[in-house]
């Protein structure tokens, strides 16, 4: 009887024991996911808005981007910035995991900083660039401009969206335009 | 005599080493030959000449018409810098 007794009241101090312990871990595992998930979005967001500053530099470096495409690239990266910054505030706010999951999908697939607007600011910047040799070299430019004509239109029309492969293939003629008219260019 | 000859010759070598002297100093321009006025006025007339065909805004038509191939060399390694750029890896895939 003893016995019994001894091994109830070690067993009841033991089960005490782990409750009072374990309580913490328990609400701990349920609050870490959210802050984690939250900071990770929170770092790639900062990433983008980073990226978006540097291709504000490398557009005010570049002097041969036409003014309309200028216009258009300098409003772009503007209202991403604004988004961007919107959308970590509300990350900031957010109370659950699922929450910020969608903010992170919203923040690759509304934005598309680095497979489109990087390309965007960085192949006008070259494109109007060949442009302007193409100009300077007059006959001897005319297949460069062939090349190169509407690229850039058909560059800035392209829209962020779920599809990251479509954008990619969109933006890899324009490229490859880039690339072919520099090589004329050189000739 | 001989004392009258050699304070002659040592006069005459004290004021031709004196002479000597001053020959170099002659040849080198007085630094009051140019005012400060006129120093300011040729050192502005240099940049002015400097500054005429660098910093005409490269966007002009006269500088089109007016390439030259360190101009077009100049633009096309922009291009190849704007390229090699855009090669490079983004911070992200997405």
């Amino acid at each position: 009887m003893k016995h019994i007794i001894r091994t109830a009241v070690i067993a009841t101090t033991a089960l005490s024991v782990g409750l009072v312990t374990g309580a913490p871990a328990i609400a701990d595992v349920k609050a870490r996911p959210l802050a984690v998930v939250k900071k990770a979005v929170t770092d790639r967001i900062d990433k983008r808005l980073a990226a978006l500053e540097k291709f504000g530099a490398t557009l005010g470096k570049a002097e041969k981007v036409q003014s309309a495409h200028r216009a258009t690239l300098t409003a772009l990266i503007g209202d991403q910035t604004s988004g961007l910054t919107a959308l970590k505030t509300k990350v900031a706010g957010e109370t659950t995991a699922e929450a910020v999951k969608t903010d992170a999908k919203s923040m690759v697939n509304d934005f598309r900083v680095f497979v489109l607007t990087g390309p965007k600011v960085r192949l006008t910047a070259a494109i109007d660039t060949e442009l302007a040799v193409a100009a300077k070299l007059g006959d001897k430019g005319d297949a460069a401009e062939k090349t190169l004509a509407g690229q850039v239109d058909k560059l800035l029309a392209i829209q962020p969206g779920p599809d990251g492969d479509a954008i990619r293939d969109q933006v890899k003629p324009v490229r490859a335009a880039a690339h072919t008219a520099r090589t004329e260019l050189k000739k | 005599m001989r004392r009258t000859l050699a304070v002659a010759l040592a006069a005459f070598v004290l004021l031709a080493g004196g002479c000597a002297r001053s020959h170099p100093a002659a040849d080198k321009p007085a630094p009051t030959a140019t005012s400060p006025a006129a120093e300011r006025k040729t050192t502005g007339a240099a940049k002015a000449d400097s500054t005429t065909p660098a910093d005409v805004d490269s966007t002009t038509p006269a500088d089109v018409d007016s390439a030259t191939p360190a101009d077009v060399d100049g633009l096309l390694g922009e291009v190849d810098k704007q390229l090699a750029g855009d090669s490079q890896p983004s911070d992200d895939q997405d």
